[in-house]
């Protein structure tokens, strides 16, 4: 059977939003597709740039000190 | 020996029983999520810190009051908080006139407080730098949807939500946010790996 697999499919694919029958397909056919290779490489690269920052750790003590205050405490 | 993690859930209902470190334990498990995503709105560093102090404070008092009945689902909405204030301050932002000194340049820029440091800059691969920038020029809807998926580690239903659209348009942006990178990358005719 022949499946139509989508841009859109591809993404869901990667991200491990796919069913499981259209993962199969995927798995099966990407051989014979490099398009679908290009794309699942560009959506690879973005996520290994993937580099989180963390807020001051200043900005985290005052947040902590504000967690604290009896105004804000309901008990 | 796995260690199971306590759920966020959980720790709210701590917090809200007196446990200060329950808060802390959630301050610290979702900070970088967070904050790289408000960082991802509004580009800016410094509005970014004062941006994920007011999230964390309106957690709080929401929390406090009793408002909060997300039961394990804390990151997607104290996403939702942050996005809001993110998304208003650059509403401002556009509204306020830029602060220009005589040679023409934006005296807040110039300033540049949160520049990295030297040695930070060479430690950052130039690829990775390269690929960050041009995230930084995606229109916002696009960038939105490709830093919740893939530093928030969102699903595109939780990204549905949060921003108010549904799975197909996230979807949908994620893939323009590639077509945009190709054609960035192409255009600086410098290649990624």
């Amino acid at each position: 059977m022949i499946k139509t697999i989508t841009q859109s499919d591809l993404i869901c694919y990667f991200y491990g939003e796919i069913d499981a029958q259209t993962k199969d397909y995927i798995d099966n056919n990407i051989d014979f597709n490099p398009d679908w290779v290009t794309l699942l490489n560009d959506l690879k690269e973005i996520k290994d740039s993937v580099r989180l920052e963390a807020p001051s750790s200043s900005n985290i003590q005052i947040i902590l000190e504000e967690s604290l205050l009896e105004e804000n405490h309901s008990f | 020996m796995t260690k199971t993690l306590i759920q966020d859930g959980v720790l709210i209902k701590r917090y809200l029983e007196g446990n200060q470190a329950a808060f802390e334990t959630l301050v610290q498990r979702h900070k970088m999520r967070i904050f790289t995503s408000v960082l991802a709105v509004v580009n800016d560093h410094y509005l970014a810190e004062d941006i994920f102090q007011e999230t964390f404070i309106k957690i709080i008092k929401s929390v406090k009051s009793g408002k909060y009945n997300h039961e394990d689902k804390f990151l997607p909405w104290a996403l939702r908080i942050a996005r809001n204030l993110a998304i208003d301050s650059i509403r401002v932002k556009k509204r306020m006139p830029n602060v220009v000194n005589s040679d023409g340049y934006d005296l807040f820029e110039t300033l540049n407080i949160y520049a990295p440091s030297q040695e930070d800059l060479q430690v950052q691969k130039e690829e990775t730098r390269l690929l960050h920038s041009w995230i930084n020029d995606l229109p916002l809807e696009q960038r939105e949807v490709l830093i919740l998926r893939n530093y928030a580690d969102l699903s595109f239903k939780e990204i549905a939500a949060i921003t108010d659209t549904n799975i197909n348009t996230c979807i949908g942006r994620m893939h323009y946010a590639i077509i945009n990178l190709r054609k960035m990358m192409e255009k600086s005719s410098v290649k990624i790996k």
